[in-house]
């Protein structure tokens, strides 16, 4: 059993080790280039050291995988290995085993990485209460993971440990250089939660493998994706009368609707958040202490709009991951829709909706900060307080700078805004795509791509402490430019004429493309006119820079159907 | 049309089907002019592929056991087959050739055979003659 | 009217390592039944992919009606029925969205044939398919493939893991295609019976390479089972030289061999033994004498 568990995680327990270590040398030499004297250098250490820690988190997941579902809600609840329920091993040992290995792996990686650290840098970074928290934080998580097939348990069961361990550590935070001052209560008092997360999970694996446990549902290929309810929330009825309508439709219904409701829930929930957080302070503040549950809106309220781009912007093509592999779907791909087509219908659908997603949140994010009060607390001291001059001068800057802006303007920047968005979708579902055909072309090509970038950061840094390498780094910068601009532009032909001789794309469609591209061109030409950019003044090789985008547009316009057709004929 | 096809004796299905509605005619269950079932609805009820269906019904109407009308179906004929004499003998010799090999395997005689034959054309005919009675031993 | 189908020469597929079809060659013509009949790993599913344009030849080419599927999907797809062996549908989607769906992109969608084989399966249009059973999600699968009667139909192992009832709407629903205007159908299973009463052509495949194909009779007629008695006791099956199975024991025993009878009675006479009778071998024990004739070789080699 040993050697199973092994087999699942030794490739993700590499991962983490190598990433650890790579990122914490990074943070630690950067920080040493850049900082002036030892306070700054032992927040580059604490980094370094939250970077390990995060690194060996939630090594479990990696056997939870096996389960299918999706990595943002964890997986699905239960335990893993219920493949082995019928060996005749005590529900106890079957339990412990992957428990207690996973947890002396993270510790075990972690060590390590500490190890190599301190021995570089000269850190002590403490080695034993930071191991032993992780392993009691993977015991907790697994047994929140593994003892129930409840997701609302789970999520619970999951973050407890979490948040108990890192209270317990922040309240032991020392500072450098001893950091961790961990008695021996405290150790005892790790080890028992370790040991009542243990029978925690024997319980519940015991209740799953007698049958006693509610039953899992069975894991179906379309399972992954958004959640069957909410693609289930909008019934309108199919049209037949014409295929690109009843594409619309399919789209609608399985990628665009679902990102315009969860838009506008989020939407809904920011002003809430702010009205119960700001009463929350209020009455908190009269027992003294000092809130700042505000903080919470606040931060939501500031990631809301990058994090509906990121998080409904992608896999626009529906790929989906199951048992480690990816397909795209075979119902779709046998539909008499041709590849293009499809490939423009579902962007164009997932932008819409994506573009009105955003509309609302920005919307709900605007009226929260300029309605509701901030300075409800008589205590002026309080970071929420102290931000809010500088937020509400955004504002009004904003405001200025759009009113300033005639129709035409606002026109074109609607149309910018839009085309942005689509050329983002465009380009994270043509690397969903790539990512499921070819999966090893594009790690290399990604791992390079750090590298090279990696390389960059390192020049940058060495430049600014003046190390004389001036020349070399101007030429990498430059090299770097001009190779990009070449890549682009030769991917970008390289791709059109593949399409046009595989029939892929009509030349009608391909001129499509070409007109909006350049109507994209035109509209951010006047956006940047508005906004005080003078193309005329500057540089060429700066002005080529500034109209790149409209080539990216260009080349995700080609780059998506030609994606999908390798992924729909492999 | 009463018929079963079993696929695990090796007999070709269309075979089998001209064998059966050969059986039915010869016993009367098919009356001359009677209508056989059409060609899709006799593959849907037998679960076999049309193409066989046409096949066996060809063959029957170059036996001439059947007839078809244009365009109306396919008709059982009157009277007797019409098939060349050397055909028939040949039908009916491999068939006799396939019985004594079988005869002598199990170890009848081919007087025991003969006798047999009738005893077996009497019980398909149950209106038969007093020859009957004699041919019990 | 004898128009090809499907032409399928030469065809190669490998992925990664491991090779899947070798120099495969595939011949339809239209208003007929093909059987694929094979092992599980034959190449089976991976030639059926390739008519729909799910998999690009590597090397050879692969035309339907006369197009190729990759660079034409829509003029292939729209006449082409698809049942594959997952059923994949989407999950959310209820039976009537799914026909609905399925109706805007054929024009010769035949409504009242669609109605009347979804009162025939007994589907409750507003279930979900997740909500479906295994058999139901087959006969859902199959209505939108064949309510736009097809030119063709692709079948990849309709029947396996389903009860009668279910495989009995399948076999109908073969039977109808073919019947109705001369429509092709082709399908691939695992359950020779069933190929055998429905196949007009049936092909054999083995390791990616196409070992018997031809109209069903023909290849029967090529391989024949025979009862044999010697006059002596053997102890281990006799060597005869066009045998592929042996079974039985002592002097009376049951041969599947291939060529001709008459040189089969000259090795049985040789060998001092007379053939008691003999028959054309079914599609079953062709497939098992091929199957344990290849093991064999394996072993000696």
């Amino acid at each position: 059993m040993l050697w199973e568990n092994w087999r699942l995680t030794r490739l993700e327990a590499a991962n983490r080790l190598a990433l650890g270590i790579v990122g914490g040398l990074a943070v630690l030499v950067s920080f040493r280039a850049v900082a002036p004297n030892d306070s700054a250098r032992d927040v580059g250490a604490t980094i370094t050291l939250c970077l390990m820690i995060f690194m060996t988190f939630p090594l479990w997941l990696s056997i939870s995988k096996l389960k299918g579902g999706r990595f943002l809600d964890g997986y699905r609840p239960g335990f893993t290995l219920s493949l082995l329920y019928t060996r005749p091993v005590r529900t106890a040992v079957l339990v412990g085993v992957p428990m207690a290995y996973l947890a002396a792996l993270a510790g075990a990686v972690y060590l390590v990485s500490a190890l190599v650290l301190r021995w570089t840098f000269g850190y002590p970074f403490p080695l034993l209460p930071v191991a032993a928290l992780i392993a009691a934080a993977h015991l907790g998580q697994s047994a929140g993971d593994w003892s129930t097939r409840s997701k609302v348990v789970q999520w619970l069961g999951t973050m407890a440990p979490v948040i108990a361990l890192g209270s317990l550590a922040r309240y032991r935070w020392e500072g450098w250089p001893e950091l961790f001052d961990f008695s021996l209560a405290d150790y005892a008092l790790i080890a028992a939660m370790g040991l009542v997360s243990f029978g925690v999970a024997v319980a519940g694996v015991a209740r799953q493998r007698r049958g006693d446990a509610k039953v899992a549902t069975p894991w179906t290929a379309a399972s992954a994706g958004f959640p069957e309810r909410l693609v289930a929330l909008f019934r309108f009825p199919c049209p037949t009368s014409s295929p690109t309508r009843a594409q619309v439709w399919f789209d609608l219904k399985s990628s665009g609707l679902p990102v315009l409701a969860l838009g506008v829930a989020l939407a809904i929930v920011i002003p809430l958040l702010f009205v119960i957080t700001t009463r929350l302070d209020v009455v908190l503040s009269g027992f003294g202490a000092r809130p700042a549950t505000r903080g919470v809106a606040a931060v939501v309220a500031v990631l809301s709009l990058p994090a509906v781009l990121i998080l409904l912007g992608g896999n626009a093509f529906g790929i989906r991951a199951r048992q480690g592999r990816t397909y795209a779907s075979a119902f779709e791909a046998t539909q008499a829709c041709g590849t293009a087509r499809m490939a423009g219908l579902k962007v164009l659908v997932r932008s819409v909706c994506l573009v009105a997603a955003l509309l609302a949140v920005g919307t709900s994010v605007w009226t929260s900060a300029s309605v509701i009060p901030f300075d409800v607390l008589e205590d002026d001291d309080t970071l929420i307080e102290k931000s809010r001059a500088p937020i509400s001068g955004w504002m009004r800057a904003i405001e200025g700078g759009v009113g300033a802006m005639s129709t035409n303007e606002l026109l074109a920047l609607a149309f910018v805004t839009v085309i942005v968005v689509a050329v983002f979708v465009a380009w994270r579902a043509a690397h969903a795509a790539l990512r499921a055909r070819y999966p090893r072309r594009l790690n290399i090509a990604g791992s390079v791509l750090f590298l090279h970038g990696f390389v960059l950061v390192l020049m940058a840094l060495a430049d600014r402490r003046e190390l004389a390498l001036d020349t070399l780094a101007d030429a990498l910068f430059g090299a770097t430019q001009w190779l990009a601009a070449a890549a682009i532009v030769l991917a970008t032909v390289y791709l059109f004429w593949r399409s046009l001789a595989e029939r892929l794309l009509t030349p009608r469609q391909a001129c499509g493309a070409i007109l909006v591209s350049a109507a994209f061109g035109v509209a951010w030409v006047t956006v940047l006119r508005a906004a005080g950019v003078q193309l005329a003044a500057m540089p060429t090789a700066d002005a080529a820079w500034m109209l790149s985008p409209m080539l990216l547009t260009l080349m995700a316009s080609v780059l998506a159907p030609w994606s999908l057709g390798r992924i729909r004929h492999t | 049309m009463d018929i079963t096809i079993n696929v695990t004796d090796g007999v070709p299905i269309y075979r089998q089907i001209v064998n059966q509605v050969k059986y039915l005619v010869a016993s009367g269950l098919l009356t001359p002019g009677e209508e056989l079932p059409p060609i899709r609805t006799l593959a849907l009820q037998l679960k076999v592929t049309p193409n066989t269906i046409v096949k066996a019904y060809g063959d029957l109407e170059v036996l001439g056991v059947v007839h078809k009308r244009r365009g109306s179906g396919t008709f059982v004929s009157d009277g007797r087959p019409q098939l060349a004499i050397r055909e028939r003998r040949r039908v009916i010799e491999q068939r006799i050739d396939g019985l004594l090999a079988e005869a002598h395997q199990l170890n009848f005689t081919v007087d025991d055979i003969l006798r047999m034959v009738r005893e077996r054309k009497v019980a398909m005919n149950p209106g038969g003659n007093a020859e009957a009675a004699e041919v019990e031993k | 009217m004898e128009q090809t189908v499907v032409d399928v020469n030469g065809l190669s597929r490998s992925f990664g390592s491991k090779s899947a079809l070798e120099g495969a060659s595939f011949h339809a013509a239209a208003g007929q039944i093909y059987g694929l009949v094979g092992a599980n790993g034959a190449g089976k599913t991976t030639l059926l992919k390739h008519l729909l344009g799910l998999l690009r030849a590597q090397s050879g080419s692969v035309r339907v009606f006369g197009l190729d599927p990759v660079r034409d999907p829509v003029g292939v797809l729209s006449r082409v029925g698809y049942l594959s062996e997952e059923r994949e549908l989407p999950e959310w989607m209820r039976v009537d969205e799914l026909m609905r769906y399925t109706q805007a992109f054929h024009k010769t969608w035949d409504a009242s044939y669609a109605r009347e084989l979804l009162e025939t399966f007994g589907l409750d249009p507003a279930k979900k398919v997740k909500e479906l059973s295994k058999g139901m999600r087959a006969q859902a699968g199959l209505l939108v493939a064949v309510a736009h009667r097809p030119e063709l139909l692709i079948l990849d192992e309709p029947s396996s893991g389903l009860d009668a009832v279910v495989r009995r709407d399948i076999l109908d629903a073969i039977v109808r295609t073919v019947a109705d205007d001369g429509r092709t159908v082709i399908f691939s299973s695992h359950l020779l019976d069933e190929v055998e009463r429905m196949s007009d052509h049936v092909t054999l495949m083995h390791h990616g390479r196409v070992t018997l194909s031809g109209p069903l009779d023909d290849v029967r007629r090529g391989y024949q089972r025979s009862r044999v008695r010697f006059n002596e006791h053997f102890d281990q099956p006799p060597v005869l030289e066009t045998a592929l199975a042996m079974e039985g024991g002592g002097r009376t025993w049951s041969v599947v061999h291939s060529g001709s009878l008459e040189q089969f009675q000259h090795s049985v006479l040789a060998l001092g033994g007379a053939v008691v009778e003999s028959r054309d071998a079914t599609l079953e024990e062709i497939f098992l004498a091929r199957a344990g004739r290849s093991r064999q070789q394996v072993e000696t080699v």
